[in-house]
């Protein structure tokens, strides 16, 4: 990876520069927020959302959240590049 | 009003601002189960509505947001039964009680075992069919004697009928596939005891449309079964030529001296 030309800044960089994610639920969340409540009402009543939209949300969610557990997960497993190149001067031995 | 004083409307809005907050709080709305994996099995024995959160998690994204909703808003435990088992029987899966979803996706056999004394005491109705393939429950036994030859026969003869262009006599045709398991749908060809041999089906997408399909067809199947059966009992003339049909096909049978093929016989029916 160094070999490419990619530093733990540009990586860092590239990583900071991602756009946040925007899922549905979260704009559902902004559009239908009744006022002095935390969420939305799902059924009924004039906010009342769509099933096939909720549906759209949830799945998107369960489907996210198992996307990011699976990549920590990947992430966990990464073996340990020694940087011979790199000091860490607070904990020098 | 003071939006100081409006404290909560304006950490709401402030949480939704940040991208970071609003993502929680919309797994926190619509997904509070996410730590639960998919490959995990976290509900504990009798514990039904938790398992069936997680089940309805991946299979029925909106049963679980409804059902999440309702918990939120203190719904009770046997309220939140009834709306999961009713939604999930809305989407084909006929479902009575939580604890079922436990063992896979729920399906019903309708089928028979022929030899068994307890289907005549609860169909007596079918006595008059059985008795034309020589079949002749006897009170007291434990077992009804189902001569060789009847399951060939009575295969023969539903797949003549079942090939009709006359409704009526396809109707006939499904009731004696389904008396003779050979239908070709599991849900009708397997009685409770065959059923809970084979493994069940699992509550994920293929196996999910799958049972939907079965069940459906296994519905329409029955329709025609009772209406094939209640026509045979109405009309003399039918239920003769059945009569007629399975004697040819035994004496056909009988001709092949044991050969496991099926007879090759054109069979006669009349027009209702």
């Amino acid at each position: 990876m160094f070999d490419a030309g990619l530093t733990v800044e540009s990586l860092r960089d590239c990583l900071a520069g991602l756009p946040p994610v925007e899922l549905k639920g979260m704009a559902l969340l902004r559009e239908r927020r009744p006022h002095g409540q935390f969420f939305p009402q799902l059924e009924g009543g004039q906010m009342g959302i769509p099933r096939d939209t909720i549906a759209e949300a949830v799945t998107e969610i369960v489907g996210y959240t198992e996307r990011c557990r699976r990549a920590a997960q990947q992430l966990a497993k990464l073996t340990p590049i020694p940087l011979t190149a790199f000091s860490i001067l607070e904990y020098g031995i | 009003m003071n939006e100081l004083l409006d404290t909560f409307g304006l950490l709401a809005s402030a949480m939704l601002d940040d991208p970071l907050l609003a993502l929680a709080n919309a797994v926190a709305w619509l997904d509070p189960l996410w730590e639960t994996s998919a490959d995990d099995d976290v509900y504990e024995e009798g514990d039904g509505v938790g398992m069936a959160l997680c089940i309805t998690r991946s299979a029925f994204p909106d049963i679980y947001a409804g059902a999440v909703e309702r918990i939120r808003s203190g719904t009770s435990e046997k309220e939140l039964d009834s709306f999961i088992c009713g939604e999930i029987s809305q989407r084909g899966i006929p479902l009575d009680n939580l604890e079922f979803l436990g063992y896979g996706i729920p399906l019903t056999a309708a089928g028979v075992e022929l030899s068994d004394p307890d289907l005549y005491a609860a169909r007596p109705d079918l006595l008059p069919v059985v008795n034309l393939f020589g079949i002749r429950p006897e009170p007291g036994h434990y077992n009804v004697e189902v001569p060789d030859c009847a399951y060939a026969a009575g295969r023969v003869i539903a797949d003549s009928l079942v090939k009709q262009t006359d409704e009526r006599l396809q109707q006939v045709g499904w009731a004696l596939a389904w008396l003779f398991s050979c239908s070709g749908n599991t849900l009708i060809d397997f009685d409770d005891e065959s059923m809970a041999e084979i493994p069940p089906l699992a509550w994920d997408e293929n196996d999910l449309a799958f049972a939907i399909e079965l069940i459906e067809e296994a519905n329409g199947i029955m329709g025609d079964v009772s209406a094939g059966l209640t026509l045979l009992e109405a009309n003399p003339s039918l239920f003769a030529a059945l009569e007629a049909n399975i004697q040819r096909t035994y004496k056909a049978i009988a001709k092949m001296k044991g050969k496991n093929d099926e007879p090759h016989i054109r069979l006669e029916w009349l027009k209702t």
